[in-house]
């Protein structure tokens, strides 16, 4: 086993999420919003709905049409930013209640305010907090994390300081690859692959996807190439940095919930 | 031995065996069938906020959400299986909205979240504004998920050949008397209970709304306008004199002598929606203060 483990370069240990901080409601014209920081990634989400759709095509007479806009920091939107649009699309689809109000759209609205790397957890976070703040019907909230994989670098390398970009592990090196969970910017043009998962409880209703104990995997995205282990303990730790996502979330909620309680006068006593 | 009972969600802290006390915090995504079931007594009503669902042996569940306020079928079904023993499916309640569980006996339980899209539900009197005039109703936008629909004969007193003329764009004060899930909401300017003036005299309490202005609220807080005891209204009420229609669905209706005193009613519910109860008084005077009122 290598001596030493290299620190990361924020000081963060291998499976610890950067701090979060969660803004509700701060757009005024939309029916829900939430602006979600983890370190320098930061992305704004507004919902918009349930409202009557404009055109006959967005109107489905037997559920909910969700439509998701992914807007980046700066130029026009890309593949990537299109891409992301339809994985946060088939989550959300499928979290929605869309059996609620039939005929109706919910526009969703992703614009990202700085990117260090973690965005497409963070996006849909963001958006997970913005339909609760709607109070658009959810039956399930997903939660998402980003784990990288990095090659593992030998100690004297570590002691060089530089990045192993690239660059495959020794066998002589004797520990495998790391896993890093919230991966930074570095940290991911560094990475040999990098995983994207989004969770849903087990036993949530009309949920697919692989399934562990507790949460499955609703989406998953894998860039780069590796290997059958290294993808199975991807996931599980991905699961549980999504876990520690969504607790933030919930207690982000239930605060919010808290003091709009005690404003309008409400005696809480569950 | 009890029916198959569902699996319940081990990191929520909202399932209890015990009596439950409410109003309690529930999260959305929350399995509450428990407590649903020992605030009831085995039969609960999903309200606002709740979807009932049948699971069958853990299979694929199709889900009967209910629409805001309004009774849903699912809701008999699920005290019926629930008391079937042996049963072979177990009916989940779930909620759907974060928020406050409310509890009203016998066995009503419902969501209560504060959000500003509107819902609509039976019985609510809403400020809408005519988008157009079709062959039989108009068509108002109301901020819900769909449009409603005005007959051009829901009015006190109509006839085919004496009804009113609502311009586009005008504001109605109208009450919602049918709610359907597939279908936009029905709406009506005839009163349910009380005296009723015709339209022609302009004293009916729904119809066309001329002139003052409009505020937005959330849709939480223009229901405790309604309530009886409102501070912020009974302090402007003091010193001001001012005509309100207040719209379960977020909009508030205000008109004054001048143009002053409407912007002053205005800014006090706006703030008084961020306050609590107790403070509205201390703010209505100080606004007055200002104005010199």
């Amino acid at each position: 086993m290598a001596a030493i483990r290299a620190a990361r370069p924020d000081g963060r240990a291998d499976d610890e999420l950067r701090p979060m901080i969660a803004d509700l409601s701060l757009l005024s014209r939309a029916d829900g919003s939430a602006k979600l920081a983890c370190g320098e990634t930061s992305v704004v989400a507004g919902v918009f709905g349930p409202m009557p759709s404009r055109s006959s095509r967005l109107e489905d007479p037997t559920k909910m049409v969700i439509e998701v806009t992914v807007r980046p920091m700066a130029g026009q939107a890309s593949r990537v930013e299109k891409a992301l649009e339809r994985r946060i699309l088939g989550v959300l689809e499928r979290a929605v209640d869309v059996a609620a109000h039939p005929r109706a759209l919910v526009r969703v609205a992703v614009q990202v305010c700085g990117n260090g790397g973690g965005l497409a957890a963070a996006a849909l976070n963001a958006c997970t907090l913005a339909l609760l703040d709607a109070a658009v019907p959810l039956q399930y909230c997903p939660h998402a994390c980003d784990v990288a994989v990095l090659p593992a670098a030998r100690p004297s390398e570590a002691a060089a300081g530089s990045g192993a970009a690239g660059a495959s592990p020794k066998p002589s090196s004797g520990s495998a690859t790391r896993l890093v969970i919230d991966p930074t910017e570095e940290e991911e043009a560094a990475a040999r692959a990098c995983f994207s998962a989004v969770f849903v409880p087990a036993d949530a209703p009309q949920a697919r996807g692989l399934a562990t104990s507790t949460a499955r995997a609703a989406s998953l995205r894998i860039a780069g190439s590796t290997s059958r282990e290294e993808a199975e303990g991807a996931v599980a730790l991905a699961e549980a940095g999504a876990a520690a996502a969504g607790a933030f979330l919930s207690l982000a909620m239930r605060r919010r919930t808290a003091q709009d309680a005690e404003r309008r006068g409400v005696v809480l006593q569950g | 031995m009890a029916a198959k009972r569902p699996r319940t969600d081990a990191a929520s802290a909202d399932t209890g065996t015990e009596a439950p006390r409410v109003p309690c915090i529930v999260s959305a995504g929350a399995d509450l069938t428990a407590v649903a079931m020992a605030l009831t007594g085995g039969s609960a009503r999903a309200g606002h906020g709740l979807a009932a669902s049948t699971v069958e042996g853990g299979g694929v569940s199709s889900s009967a959400a209910a629409a805001g306020g309004a009774v849903s079928d699912s809701g008999s079904s699920s005290s019926s299986s629930a008391a079937a023993a042996g049963a072979e499916h177990a009916t989940v309640l779930r909620a759907t909205k974060p928020g406050i569980l409310r509890f009203r006996a016998p066995d009503r339980v419902w969501v209560e979240t504060t959000h500003r899209r509107y819902v609509p539900a039976v019985g609510d009197t809403v400020v809408g504004v005519v988008l157009e005039r079709r062959a039989e109703a108009y068509r108002v936008d109301v901020g819900g998920s769909t449009a409603a629909f005005l007959p051009l004969l829901a009015f006190d007193g109509a006839s085919r050949r004496n009804k009113p003329d609502l311009p586009v764009g005008c504001m109605v004060y109208a009450r919602v008397c049918g709610v359907d899930r597939h279908a936009d909401a029905e709406l009506t300017c005839q009163v349910a209970d009380g005296p009723k003036r015709d339209w022609v005299t302009g004293e009916s309490v729904f119809g066309e709304l001329r002139g003052g202005t409009c505020v937005r609220l959330g849709v939480a807080f223009a229901k405790t306008l309604l309530g009886a005891a409102c501070p912020v209204l009974a302090a402007l009420s003091a010193t001001l004199a001012f005509e309100i229609a207040v719209g379960c669905n977020g909009r508030v209706w205000l008109q004054s002598g001048t143009i002053a005193d409407t912007v002053i009613a205005a800014n006090a519910l706006r703030n008084a929606e961020h306050m609590p109860p107790d403070q509205h008084a201390p703010m209505v005077k100080q606004l007055l203060r200002k104005a010199r009122r």
